[in-house]
């Protein structure tokens, strides 16, 4: 084991390279986006909404751009939650990147409402610091609900394509229009809390 | 994490990560150290969320949820809870380096109770075309948003273990769920005093 002063030298040279994430301490070559983290861990935030069948639930995956040098956003997928969650994974249907810093946290429709400025996501350039990927998934099945992990970003830098993960807990759960309303209706949230686990789990933060 | 491919479709390599060893206790049992944690929510005098219909809750998503429900006409609500911390120590996994150290919530006690020590009040007013951070959207009918805290302070070499705010006197806590579930007929918004969602302070409102 190293003495003190050889471990503070160690961390040093780590902060002064830009790696405080403690992720990227010297792994294989990546490309320079991220998903959101603090103090070197994942921040998997997570949303639920109830719709009606075919509806959009709108829910932000972000990313971070380490260098000054844009990215372009080329595609994206949706990461089923793994360990056996038992529910169906949603559809994606809708990506957007956010203009103004703010996003749906769980919102409905298409676009997303709210004073919420968007752009198609597919070929959009990030620069930058965090950009906030808006994604619509949605489900057909009356008294079913749908989950998803996440998003898998395919992305250009330099004339090379990477990918990237960003954990974005989405639970969309579909109930008959006239149910949506309805306070006393059972809560979609407490579905979210079971599936953040573990999604948290599948981004190594337990 | 990202991953690299040399052309589309992509393929998956496995990224760096530091793998973490428990220093002090184990998870699951009340080893480590416990404090007093506190959430809040900070709403506009107009938010639907005062309605007694808002559930304040300190908890993680590792370990038991719990809170306690507003009043009507709450327009400041916060809970207390009791957290176990527990010490972890990378093992140096991926050449990261083996002594760097973080401490993390390992699981709450489940036992919530209205906080004594108020969180500060929202100092934008508002949300919605407030706040130069940007907000989030949570639309009515039950839409929730939770902004997952329970996460790891890192500490780095010549660590000081538990070397954790815990929020008792600087508003809301930064290292737990803040778990925001909206139960009028139109959207809420939650802000904080950094571009969400990895912020310390959160805040919410119906403008």
């Amino acid at each position: 084991m190293p003495d003190r002063s050889t471990r503070r030298r160690y961390v040093a040279a780590a902060v002064a390279a830009g790696l405080t994430g403690l992720c990227d301490c010297g792994g294989a070559a990546q490309g320079p986006l991220t998903g959101l983290a603090s103090g070197g861990l994942p921040v998997v935030d997570a949303g639920s909404l109830q719709l009606a069948p075919g509806q959009s639930a709108d829910f932000t995956a972000f990313v971070v751009n380490k260098t000054h040098t844009p990215a372009t956003l080329m595609s994206a997928s949706v990461i089923p939650v793994g360990g056996g969650s038992g529910y169906p994974t949603g559809r994606l249907i809708h990506l957007a990147v956010s203009l103004n810093k703010s996003f749906p946290g769980a919102g409905s429709g298409w676009p997303p409402s709210g004073g919420i400025k968007v752009e198609p996501m597919r070929e959009a350039k990030i620069g930058f610091g965090q950009t906030d990927i808006i994604f619509g998934i949605t489900g057909k099945t009356l008294f079913r609900d749908y989950v998803v992990a996440g998003l898998r970003i395919t992305y250009l830098f330099q004339g090379q394509s990477y990918s990237v993960t960003a954990w974005s807990v989405g639970v969309a759960c579909v109930r008959p229009a006239r149910l949506l309303r309805r306070a006393s209706h059972p809560s979609c949230s407490a579905i979210t809390g079971r599936i953040h686990s573990k999604v948290d789990h599948m981004a190594g933060l337990s | 994490m990202a991953t690299r491919s040399a052309s589309p479709p992509t393929t998956t390599t496995k990224g760096a990560r530091p793998q973490w060893t428990q220093t002090t206790g184990s998870v699951g049992h009340l080893h480590g150290r416990v404090g007093v944690v506190n959430v809040g929510i900070s709403n506009t005098a107009s938010s639907g969320y005062a309605e007694s219909t808002l559930t304040a809750q300190a908890s993680n998503s590792i370990g038991t949820d719990s809170g306690y429900t507003s009043g009507p006409g709450e327009t400041l609500l916060y809970a207390d809870g009791h957290m176990y911390y527990q010490q972890y120590e990378s093992n140096g996994a991926d050449r990261c380096p083996p002594w760097l150290f973080k401490t993390q919530v390992d699981h709450a006690a489940g036992d919530s109770f209205p906080g004594t020590i108020p969180p500060s009040a929202n100092p934008y007013l508002g949300c919605h075309g407030f706040d130069p951070n940007g907000y989030a959207t949570v639309s009515g009918n039950q839409g929730s948003f939770t902004s997952d805290r329970a996460q790891a302070y890192t500490e780095g070499a010549g660590f000081t273990f538990f070397a954790l705010s815990l929020g008792a006197t600087t508003g809301f806590t930064s290292d737990i769920h803040h778990d925001y579930e909206n139960n009028t007929g139109g959207n809420e918004y939650v802000c904080g005093n950094a571009p969400m969602p990895d912020v310390p302070i959160l805040y919410s409102g119906s403008v």
